[in-house]
């Protein structure tokens, strides 16, 4: 099929996706019609035999047969490859039938008539799970929304094939023969199944799980009870498809009850139940293909579960309303074949695949084990529920009560609605958690447990110097009169480090410490620790006359100790003390002094400066200058403030990391600095992003002025905010999310650029590759966006899963995008960011692209070069001025003259060199 | 390539020539688009002694034109052509060179030094997460390697 064919449209199915829909479908066709020919001729030879109430008596033996063939299945999965297995699989399941068809020639015994449809329902087991075995390993949780549908549609066409032909042959070969027409069309279906096997795919899921594999492989059947008991998630789908298959069992049940009556002999019952079935797979076959998928993808994965049980509620009430208002059981026959057509059409074109789909977002093995659950486990106990059910009824009625089994297929309804509630409660978490597995916290450890204490007394005098100090760090994150014990403890440390760590940590707080630290003082001390004890003391001295003396000492390492202690005092009347010594030192011309003041102040930057040291950042000498800049902190005064900034041009670097330090107070000059004309483009982002970095509510005010009076910066601005944790209020969501929109449009732009420039000459593929980079950033400016407007956890493990290289976390973060942000955001954004063609993109965002279309080079260079609609990176817009000039696509003077001058140099140069004329 | 309208290469083109490198196949241009600043050109005539087993090493260079030879002594342990490096990790860590290097005809070959390259790390840390990002991809391969050997 051509790619671009109307039919894979109409089918929603991505050319490079055709291969494997097209081999599955197939296979199940056959698959499927040779089940039809099998369940048409046991079914008519059971029901020609036996009246309708044996049929529970099938129900409770097919239950034990399929949990025999469940164990036997799920053993050999994990004993073989991929590959063996379905080749087994297949092969067993052609040789029962054709063993069955034989015997049926010569058994004439009643058992063996049960076994037979009992073996209908291991048939359909096995190839349900074989056949979602092998799809689910092939697609995402994306893809699998929109092609599960159609691939198992391949089911119905086939047993419509199926029936319709047992219908024209019964009459000619008899019953019996169409089991030998099922085996045939079994063999069919394994030229495409080795096709599938033979394409390489699922051996590579098979090697990358080997290891995994074969650690699993014990215990299998142990392991899907376990599953099913620890997985709540899987428990409650399992429930739901419990109560779909009794609800289904039931319902045809009722309907088969009343055919019985109508027909007697095995070739009219076949060609009754032929014809039957041929109505109800038309009906599912259209619905699957052209309406399943489509509604699954616009209403979404979780109200689409509801669509089944809600269509048989109401279909019961009008069976039981007909039932109260008309005594004509015709009619309640005919209600019950409608309702067994709409139910079963409607289970597997929106129950089957959408319950297989929610299972997507699981690892590949606990897919196939769920789904080993859900058909293995759960089909046996619904098959036993029913033929119990029934079997008590009848020999409680004495008959086939239909109002009876409408009142339980009511009841049975409301029990489904609630486990799909239940199931998409938990459907949200379950993708976050399969997204990141790994919770990081942070190491919690209890003050109050004297084990704990012991151990930590224990290392911090066998530790080394580094742990000991790491026990310190430890320790000053506990408001603990433990932890300050400790801390002084550790003052008697043999090594210096951790005694001036111990020092450091030391507050008002630690009121009996004084004493400690004058014995310390006159002790055998380093110099280095005697000063750090000056320091110390100075700093948490209540009073001027304790410390005095130490500012007068003859040594000036001392006094200098002192100083810093002093001015880090919290008392303002103690800083003052100090005072004078700064400012003679501030303005002193002596170089030296110069160096001792700004090392004082580099040590309380956080709680004091003076105005004079803005002498010193616009010092003449660059070494003090870039001393001083770096001395200043959050105590910052306006003075040197302003002189900060005016440096800003020629020390961007240590300028920034001063202004980061500033903090808040810094903002003010910074949003000076965006709004003005004189900054470069490039420094203004710089500067955004420092807002972002100090954040707080006066930053995140300024950005979100910046938004409206700096549009063509609002990518760097939303990085900012997000970065400052801002979350939209009722006044600024609107705004927010019409950006978002806005920046959709930019990136559907990008896109068609890429798609034009992808069909040219290999030589634009450098100018390719960078528009991708700038659509990455779109989706980095995007994720941003959602992460302020919606719930900021979900979106950020979106983002790591959309990091991520694997397609299905890519898969299973769109799906969480789709879940939480705005319908048509989410909904635009999962489309230009999937991972599909080019084309399909394209097209199914083509309403939003509304600029010109794009058809010469030279529309997409100038549109780069005249930064329209984003502001590019540097290195695009230096590869769209070589490409214009490389490959001869002349632009407009402007365009080149705009880069001539810019301030970087790859820009200039590049700009230079095209605009030269040859 | 097409030759730029003055006699040296233009930033663009020596992102190009960093790209066709193996080493940064992977990294985005507009990353090596930060490093292509830090290539300096040297021409160099044949049997010219690049460095000498022993020496430290503190930059990587690149081949653009001719060939090198690496050899202990007499012992040619390789002959590198245009387009290969040598020398990469010492960019990112100090080391003494474990054998020489000499031009085996006349060369061009670029080299990027560690201190600028340092500077650079420092101030576009998406430079350095690119290098972090190659230098993880050689040791998940390196690690693939070994679980395969064994």
């Amino acid at each position: 099929m051509n790619p671009g064919s109307f039919w894979l449209r109409l089918l929603n199915v991505y050319p490079n996706e055709w291969w494997i829909v097209k081999r599955l479908y197939l296979f199940q066709f056959f698959q499927g019609a040779g089940i039809a020919f099998f369940f048409t001729a046991v079914f008519a030879l059971f029901l020609e035999k036996f009246p309708i109430t044996e049929l529970s008596i099938v129900l409770i033996s097919s239950a034990l047969l399929l949990w025999v063939v469940g164990f036997f299945y799920t053993r050999l999965e994990h004993a073989v490859s991929i590959s063996r297995f379905n080749m087994i699989v297949i092969g067993t399941m052609i040789a029962s039938i054709l063993l069955l068809a034989t015997a049926s020639f010569f058994v004439a015994q009643n058992w063996f008539y049960y076994l037979l449809l009992a073996w209908f329902n291991v048939l359909y087991l096995v190839n349900n799970l074989q056949f979602w075995g092998i799809a689910t390993l092939f697609f995402d949780l994306r893809q699998s929304k929109r092609l599960f549908a159609v691939i198992s549609a391949g089911d119905i066409p086939a047993k419509f094939f199926g029936y319709t032909l047992a219908l024209i042959f019964v009459p000619y070969t008899g019953t019996r023969n169409l089991l030998f027409m099922g085996a045939a069309c079994m063999l069919a279906s394994i030229p495409f199944l080795r096709s599938i096997l033979k394409s390489g795919e699922l051996e590579l899921i098979d090697r990358s799980d080997q290891i995994h594999k074969e650690k699993q492989s014990r215990g299998q059947i142990g392991k899907l009870v376990k599953n099913f008991a620890t997985n709540i998630f899987i428990r409650r789908i399992a429930f739901i498809s419990l109560i779909a298959s009794a609800s289904i069992i039931l319902i045809n049940y009722g309907f088969y009850a009343e055919v019985r009556k109508a027909y007697q002999d095995d070739v009219a019952l076949a060609r009754f139940i032929a014809s039957f079935f041929v109505i109800l797979r038309i009906t599912a076959l259209v619905t699957k293909m052209l309406f399943s998928s489509r509604l699954t993808e616009s209403i979404g994965i979780r109200p689409a579960l509801f669509i089944t049980p809600l269509g048989m509620l109401i279909l019961t009430a009008s069976i039981i309303a007909a039932g109260w208002m008309s005594t004509d059981i015709k009619i309640v026959f005919y209600l019950f074949g409608v309702s067994s057509i709409i139910v079963d059409v409607l289970r597997t074109s929106f129950n089957a695949p959408v319950l297989l789909a929610l299972m997507q977002p699981l690892s590949t093995h606990e897919r196939l084990r769920a789904h080993n659950i859900v058909k293995g486990l759960m089909d046996p106990f619904a098959s036993l529920f029913c033929g119990l059910l029934l079997y008590i009824s009848f020999n409680i009625q004495g008959r086939v009560d239909l109002m009876f089994l409408c009142y339980t297929l009511t009841v049975l309804g409301v029990l489904w609605l609630v486990g799909i509630v239940l199931v998409n409660r938990q459907y949200l978490q379950m993708l976050i958690k399969t997204i990141s597995t790994r919770y990081f916290s942070q190491e919690e450890f209890n003050l109050n447990d004297e084990t704990i204490i012991q151990h930590i007394r224990k290392k911090m005098s066998t530790g080394t110097e580094l742990e000991v100090i790491s026990i310190l760090k430890m320790l000053t994150s506990k408001v603990n009169p433990v932890a300050e014990d400790l801390i002084i403890e550790l003052l008697s440390h043999p090594s210096d480090q951790v005694r001036i760590e111990s020092l450091r940590l030391i507050n008002n707080k630690y009121i009996n410490i004084k004493p400690k630290l004058q014995t310390l003082l006159i002790s055998d001390v380093s110099v280095t620790v005697k000063n750090e004890i000056v320091k110390t003391m100075c700093r948490i001295a209540d009073n001027g006359q304790e410390i005095s003396k130490y500012l007068d000492d003859p040594d000036e390492d001392i006094r200098k100790a002192a100083t810093t202690g002093i001015l880090d005092n919290n008392d303002v009347q103690i800083n003052k003390m100090a005072e004078t010594a700064i400012s003679n030192l501030l303005l002193s011309t002596e170089t030296e002094n110069k160096k001792k003041v700004i090392s004082i102040l580099t040590e309380v930057k956080d709680k004091y400066d003076h105005p004079a040291h803005m002498h010193l950042v616009n010092d003449p000498d660059h070494r003090i200058r870039d001393l001083a800049i770096t001395a200043v902190g959050k105590a910052c005064c306006m003075e040197v403030l302003v002189a900060l900034v005016q440096q800003i041009h020629t020390n961007e670097k240590s300028v920034l990391a001063a202004l980061y330090h500033v903090g808040t107070a810094a903002i003010t000059p910074l949003k000076e600095q965006i709004i003005s004309d004189t900054v470069s483009d490039s420094l203004k982002q710089k500067l955004i992003g420092l807002c972002g970095r100090i954040g707080g509510e006066k930053a995140q005010q300024v950005l979100l002025e910046l938004v409206k009076k700096q549009p063509q910066q609002n990518a760097a601005i939303i990085k900012a905010l997000h970065r400052s944790k801002y979350s939209t209020d009722a006044s600024t969501h609107k705004l927010f999310e019409n950006i978002a929109r806005l920046y959709i449009i930019y990136g559907v732009e990008l896109l068609y650029m890429q798609r034009y420039l992808s069909k040219k000459s290999d030589g634009f593929h450098v100018l390719n590759s960078s528009l991708q980079y700038e659509i990455q950033d779109i989706r980095e400016t995007l994720l941003c966006l959602f992460e302020c407007m919606y719930d900021r956890e979900k979106i950020n493990q979106a983002k790591f899963g959309l990091n991520g290289k694997r397609k299905e976390s890519i898969a299973n973060s769109m799906e969480i995008i789709e879940l939480t942000v705005k319908k048509d955001i989410g909904r635009n954004f999962n489309i230009l960011f999937d991972i599909t063609a080019i084309e399909h993109r394209c097209a199914a965002l083509r309403s939003l692209f509304t600029e010109k279309q794009f058809v010469q080079v030279e529309n997409i260079l100038a549109r780069i070069l005249s930064e329209k609609p984003i502001t590019y990176q540097s290195w695009t817009k230096a590869c769209s001025l070589y490409f214009s000039k490389k490959f001869l696509h002349r632009l407009d003077a402007s365009l080149y003259e705009k880069y001539i001058h810019s301030e970087n140099t790859m820009l200039r140069e590049t700009a230079l060199f095209a605009s030269a004329t040859s | 390539m097409i030759q730029s309208s003055t006699d040296r290469l233009l930033l663009v083109e020596k992102v190009f020539i960093l790209k066709s490198l193996s080493i940064f196949k992977d990294t985005p241009e507009h990353i090596l688009a930060d490093l292509a600043p830090l290539m300096q050109e040297e021409e160099l005539d044949e049997n010219t002694l690049i460095f000498k087993e022993g020496e430290m090493g503190d930059c990587m260079y690149i081949i653009h034109q001719g060939k090198v030879k690496i050899h202990k002594r007499d012992t040619v342990l390789a002959i590198l052509k245009e387009k290969e490096v040598f020398g990469e990790l010492a960019l990112l860590d100090a080391e003494t060179r474990s054998a020489n290097a000499t031009t085996d005809s006349s060369c061009i070959l670029f080299r990027i030094n560690q201190e600028p390259f340092y500077e650079l790390i420092e101030s576009r840390p998406e430079v350095a997460r690119g290098f972090i990002k190659i230098l993880c991809e050689r040791l998940r391969a390196q690690n693939e390697k070994s679980v395969q050997l064994k």
